[in-house]
């Protein structure tokens, strides 16, 4: 029985002559592996878990941004009470706080600001010691004090999605034998491998672009927040590089792909990586850190605190009996004056040991984020809080903006006492200042300036080179493996 | 058209898959390289693919050489496997599009598509129906579609009537037939004896990797196959290559 082949099919060797490789076969490649993915239950999951968890995200920091916002408006309003009853001599220990406000990006990059210190409160008085306390937040050991930012999002489920949907892409393929028919065709392999990096990354940026459409809407409609164009610039950054730490996690999943030859072990050694990761990694840097930049106990700070109160005042004279204004208006407050000197220096080297201390435990925790970069994961966290200026970065930028508020503080009472020719000016203890009332609304507030999208991009150079350079090594070890890729018996 | 010139294969582990195999497979004539499992018939068919590289020899497409030009040599050659692995959730249509394009054919349409159906024998109501509620022979059936529609000159089929009914084993014969009538060099990989015999122009038996008989149609039909081929199983290596 004799039966005519297809239509326009030619003959046999014309028919091979005219296949062109690679013209247009990218398109159905990336739709059929785009179908099959739309089908797949792993893409499904994924979808879900990032929608809702950046719906659910985005809720959690409207409600703490509203609770963070009203206390500290009534810190803030109890601080302006409190001025509107003192006068400049009594104005010198009350203590200002500088309050952070709250982090409007904490969606994108919390950076630990949820748990961190927001308030800084000084005084001017050598008498009274500042505090650096939080106004508000929940207890560590309560679980829902957990950040659900993107950085944990891209760290935490982006790498497992990633990680679950391109375990099997070759090695899985090549066991369902998907692989032999898909090569039995004139197909350069790394349009395979694009089209299903493509396919991939397209499952885990759609619900991360829908996910940041409804977050937004979230924090502008209930959360009340208003976004300025650096704000919206930094979310546009933190995006892009959560886009780009899909592409670098496929890639590690690709490459593991092709260096294995079936989907069980490939997916033991993914979850090996991810382990090491996610937990090991930083948990390790962390202890290292601690080795390495150990911090001083209380005690000890404690002891080294009474060092300098007792050498100073072994040099100086102690601070004995101050005496009433009007005794001590006898010698021009000869004894008070050099009294208050020997507080002030007491006050500043104290002062100094505070900051060494602070910086200390801000050096520390940069090393072990330093050490735990070596985890992407990790990397791509320490870019996102760089970019958007969270993380240690903001504690510190808080800390200085908070002393150099003491010391206008310190200028304006210095002004105002100044200018009473009554006072004895002995600066800044209360009882020899000016008991002329302070204009508490024209008295300095704390403002805090933010770090700008220009000066984020230049903190976190180095770090995207280094994701850069990650990504291009994953990049060529999947393509490369891919192509040498086994297709056939293997090593039996 | 498809030509092994002592194609050998060692893998990683030492193991000797294939050694120094030749055979030549002109236009319009049907091989059937026969053996036990692991002879090596999968990986003389994996290095005509280009899936596996050679330790030495060549393996040549239409007078191209597989591991030098691979994807030209693709070109010339449609492959079709035991178990036919097209996507589950796909039509029978969308199926044939996608490896139609693949192959470069963009201007083929769903007439084109019906046409080469029917000629393998699938149901006309299967056209339009997911792969994945196939059965196997509508697989095979469809698979064979897929390689019709790429009008290869070279056809590798790996084990193809493993796990089908007689039917669809005998309509496979069938259209085999009538793509070597067509001029289509084709190597077939088989364990099935019989449908060897009823097929092939030539017959070679692999043992242990290498090539130790080869016979062609008139000759087969002076032999018992089965015997020669129980045979030449039972006999230990060092017999040499035999031409019936």
């Amino acid at each position: 029985m004799d039966k005519p082949m297809p239509r326009r099919a030619g003959s046999a060797a014309q028919a091979g002559e005219s296949v062109r490789e690679g013209h247009g076969v990218f398109a159905p490649l990336l739709l059929r592996e785009l179908r099959v993915l739309a089908e797949d239950f792993r893409c499904h999951v994924s979808f879900l878990l990032i929608f809702s968890l950046m719906g659910f995200g985005a809720l959690v920091y409207a409600v703490r941004y509203r609770s963070e916002n009203r206390e500290r408006t009534a810190e803030l309003a109890r601080y302006t009470e409190t001025l509107r009853q003192s006068t400049v001599d009594e104005a010198v220990e009350i203590l200002h706080p500088a309050v952070r406000p709250p982090w409007k990006l904490a969606f994108l990059a919390d950076g630990g600001q949820l748990k961190a210190p927001n308030v800084y409160r000084q005084a001017l008085s050598a008498w009274v010691e500042p505090e650096l306390t939080r106004t508000h937040g929940a207890d560590d050991r309560s679980r829902g004090s957990e950040s659900l930012d993107w950085t944990f999002l891209i760290r935490v489920v982006l790498s497992l999605a990633a990680f679950a949907l391109g375990h099997d892409a070759i090695c899985g393929a090549r066991q369902r034998a998907t692989l032999r028919m898909l090569l039995s065709y004139p197909v350069a392999r790394w349009r395979i491998l694009t089209a299903r990096l493509a396919a991939a990354w397209s499952c885990l940026a759609v619900p991360l672009l829908g996910g940041t459409a409804v977050s937004l809407l979230i924090l502008i409609g209930y959360g009340g927040l208003r976004f300025n164009a650096a704000e919206v610039g930094k979310i546009a950054l933190v995006a892009g590089l959560a886009l780009w730490a899909i592409a670098v996690f496929l890639l590690i999943a690709l490459l593991v792909s092709a260096l294995t030859r079936d989907s069980t072990r490939s997916l033991a050694v993914l979850a090996l990586i991810w382990v090491m990761a996610v937990e090991v990694i930083p948990a390790a840097s962390g202890l290292l850190a601690c080795g390495l930049r150990p911090l001083a106990t209380d005690k000890e700070v404690e002891r080294q605190m009474a060092e300098i109160r007792y050498r100073v005042e072994a040099e100086r004279g102690g601070p004995g009996s101050w005496r009433g204004r009007e005794w001590a208006k006898a010698d021009d407050y000869a004894w008070e004056r050099s009294s208050a000197e020997t507080q002030n220096l007491r006050y500043a080297l104290q002062e100094e040991l505070r900051r060494a201390i602070l910086e200390r435990q801000l050096s520390q925790v940069e090393l072990a984020r330093h050490l735990a970069s070596l985890s992407p994961m990790f990397l791509v966290q320490e870019l996102a809080e760089r970019l958007t200026g969270s993380g240690s970065g903001r504690d510190r930028s808080f800390l200085e903006q908070a002393r150099a508020f003491g010391e206008v503080l310190a200028e304006r009472v210095r002004m105002l006492d100044a200018r009473d020719g009554e006072s004895p000016h002995v600066l800044y203890f209360s009882g020899y200042l000016s008991g002329r009332p302070v204009d508490a609304e024209a008295f300095p507030r704390f403002s805090f300036r933010e770090r700008s999208p220009g000066q984020g991009l230049r903190a976190s150079l180095a770090h995207l080179l280094v994701l850069a350079l990650v990504t291009a090594i994953v990049l060529a070890g999947a393509f490369y493996h891919f192509g040498r890729y086994d297709v056939g018996g293997g090593t039996r | 058209m498809i030509e092994a010139i002592d194609l050998s294969k060692r893998y990683s582990n030492g193991n000797l898959a294939l050694d120094a195999l030749n055979l030549k497979v002109g236009a319009g004539e049907i091989y059937c390289l026969l053996g036990a499992n692991g002879a090596g018939k999968t990986t003389t068919l994996n290095l005509f693919m280009n899936f596996s590289r050679p330790t030495a020899g060549r393996a040549l497409i239409h007078d191209v050489d597989v591991a030098r030009e691979p994807r030209r040599a693709k070109r010339y050659l449609a492959y079709l496997g035991e178990n036919v692995t097209l996507y589950g959730n796909l039509t029978a249509y969308q199926n044939l599009d996608f490896f139609a394009r693949l192959g470069g054919r963009r201007d083929r349409t769903k007439e084109d598509y019906a046409m080469v159906m029917r000629e393998t024998g699938l149901p006309e109501r299967c056209f339009a129906e997911r792969v994945e509620t196939f059965s196997k022979g509508m697989r095979q059936k469809l698979g064979i579609a897929v390689v019709m529609m790429k009008d290869a000159p070279a056809l590798l089929f790996d084990e193809p009537m493993a796990g089908l009914d007689p039917q669809a084993a005998a309509e496979f014969v069938e259209t085999l037939g009538n793509l070597r009538d067509h001029g289509k060099a084709i190597l077939i990989s088989t364990q099935d004896l019989f449908r060897a015999k009823q097929l092939a122009d030539r017959v070679g038996i692999l043992k242990e990797g290498r090539k130790v008989l080869t016979c062609s149609r008139d000759e087969l039909r002076h032999e018992n196959l089965e015997k020669l081929y129980l045979d030449y199983m039972r006999g230990g290596l060092g017999l040499g290559e035999r031409a019936v």
